[in-house]
């Protein structure tokens, strides 16, 4: 038996239509892999017609504000070399993305690993800054990198941000409600599953769950059998590589080298204690510290994106007039566009019920 | 982005920062800087890699068992459902 049994899948979907109730159930996931595994393999297809999977603010890309992006096309272009995950490079800032800023001279390098950068500054003398965006499962290597002192030519320009603040500003939302919630896998390999105790206390069941379509089916199951129980607890389908207090090591070097700070998401505003920033006794490090950035006005979202409305589970691609006209993943005119783990990438590349 | 791979370590550096991972024939090079204990009896285990570290010490035990209980919990919620429907609830 393996992780796409068909055998297994069909009886784990037959059970979620057995136990559905009659009325409605919203089911929110905040992970642009999630959203990938959904559309890819056509999962909504097979789920009742009244039961809803939305997608809620889970790529990193997506949220990353164009502040940011504009001061890493500052740095690119007066100050460094700007390296950042290849993911980040056609995201829209206010005037231009990075790939736009790079035909125009700017000096932009693409690395798969923060740890590439650092490799980078080591051989040469020019200043090196790393774009070091991303969730709880990303932050760690960028922790990593400054507790290990890196090269005096080397910083951050840092824009992390916490899952589990953006799923409260979520639930706190009146305008939108749940009836539970599917949590990121690899996120929560890092912080494990306690954080979420407070969600299922307040009534909402909380499942962290693996990548596999099967992972994501029985996600559904675990939800609708505590529905039908009356109970909501927090409940770990990706034991595998979830344990209930994360990985401790890698929380550690965040304590050690970030403060929890409050953020900007891109497309749904500032959120409470929901990023990092560097400690100052790693300010050397701190691209922010460490040069005079200059930026324009900033635009967040261009006149007529949806993009936060998609984050926020009120609105799905096909609700934005853009969506397959003006903006394609060709030329992507919001950030959910570009990213392949953005909502708005995904429903164009597969469809909302995946492929036929 | 927070993608994650299995991969095997199949070496670990004198250090113990970094250890040699093979992703299904292609092998890579990845920071064990977020794990406690790294040592040589890592080798042949699998670790899930993200952007270049490894996040989480796997066992392939873990994900058999996962599979024995999902296969336990459907064929339990199965006989549960089937009971409720025999008693008319």
């Amino acid at each position: 038996m393996e992780f796409r049994d068909k055998v297994l899948g069909k009886k784990v979907v037959r059970l979620i239509h057995s136990l559905m109730p009659d009325r409605a159930v919203r089911i929110i996931h905040v992970c642009g892999t999630h959203e990938q595994t959904i559309t890819k393999y056509g999962l909504r297809t097979l789920l009742p017609k009244n039961l809803e999977l939305l997608s809620g603010p889970g790529c990193p890309v997506c949220v990353t504000p164009a502040k940011d992006i504009d001061e890493a096309i500052f740095l690119a272009k007066n100050c460094a070399t700007l390296v950042t995950y290849g993911d980040m490079m056609r995201v829209p800032g206010s005037d231009m993305s990075l790939d736009e800023a790079r035909s125009d001279g700017a000096d932009v390098k693409v690395a798969y690993s923060v740890n590439d950068a650092v490799r980078m500054a080591s051989n040469t003398k020019k200043d090196v800054v790393f774009f070091g965006i991303g969730f709880e499962t990303t932050a760690p290597s960028n922790a990593a990198v400054l507790c290990n002192r890196p090269p005096d030519n080397f910083s951050i320009l840092l824009s992390h941000k916490l899952v589990p603040p953006a799923m409260e500003a979520l639930v706190g939302d009146g305008d939108v409600s749940f009836d539970g919630v599917i949590a990121p896998g690899h996120v929560s390999t890092i912080i494990g599953t306690v954080p979420y105790e407070s969600f299922a206390e307040r009534g909402i069941p909380v499942i962290v769950t693996g990548f596999e379509p099967l992972d994501v089916l029985f996600a559904v199951l675990m939800i609708l059998k505590q529905m039908k129980e009356g109970q909501s607890r927090v409940e770990n389908e990706y034991s595998r590589v979830v344990f209930a207090n994360g990985n401790i090591k890698a929380q550690t070097l965040m304590i050690e080298a970030f403060d929890v700070a409050d953020a900007y998401w891109r497309g749904i505003g500032e959120v409470a204690n929901s990023g990092l920033a560097i400690k100052p006794m790693f300010s050397q490090f701190d691209a922010r510290e460490k040069y005079d950035i200059a930026i324009g006005e900033v635009q967040d979202l261009h006149p007529g994106c949806s993009c936060g409305l998609v984050l926020t589970a009120k609105a799905t691609p096909e609700d934005c007039k853009l969506f397959g006209k003006v903006c394609t993943p060709e030329k992507p005119y919001g950030p959910c566009m570009v990213s392949k783990e953005g909502t708005c990438h995904n429903w164009w590349k597969y469809g909302r019920y995946g492929l036929e | 982005m927070c993608l994650a791979i299995p991969g095997k370590i199949i070496k670990i550096s004198d250090d113990k920062k970094a250890a040699t991972v093979d992703f299904g024939g292609v092998k890579q090079e990845v920071r064990l800087d977020l794990l406690y204990g790294v040592d040589d009896f890592m080798i042949g285990n699998y670790v899930l890699v993200h952007v270049g570290y490894a996040i989480q010490l796997m066992s392939q035990q873990e994900g058999k068992e996962t599979l024995k209980l999902f296969s336990e919990y459907a064929d339990a919620l199965e006989k549960e459902l089937q009971g409720e429907s025999e008693h008319g609830i």
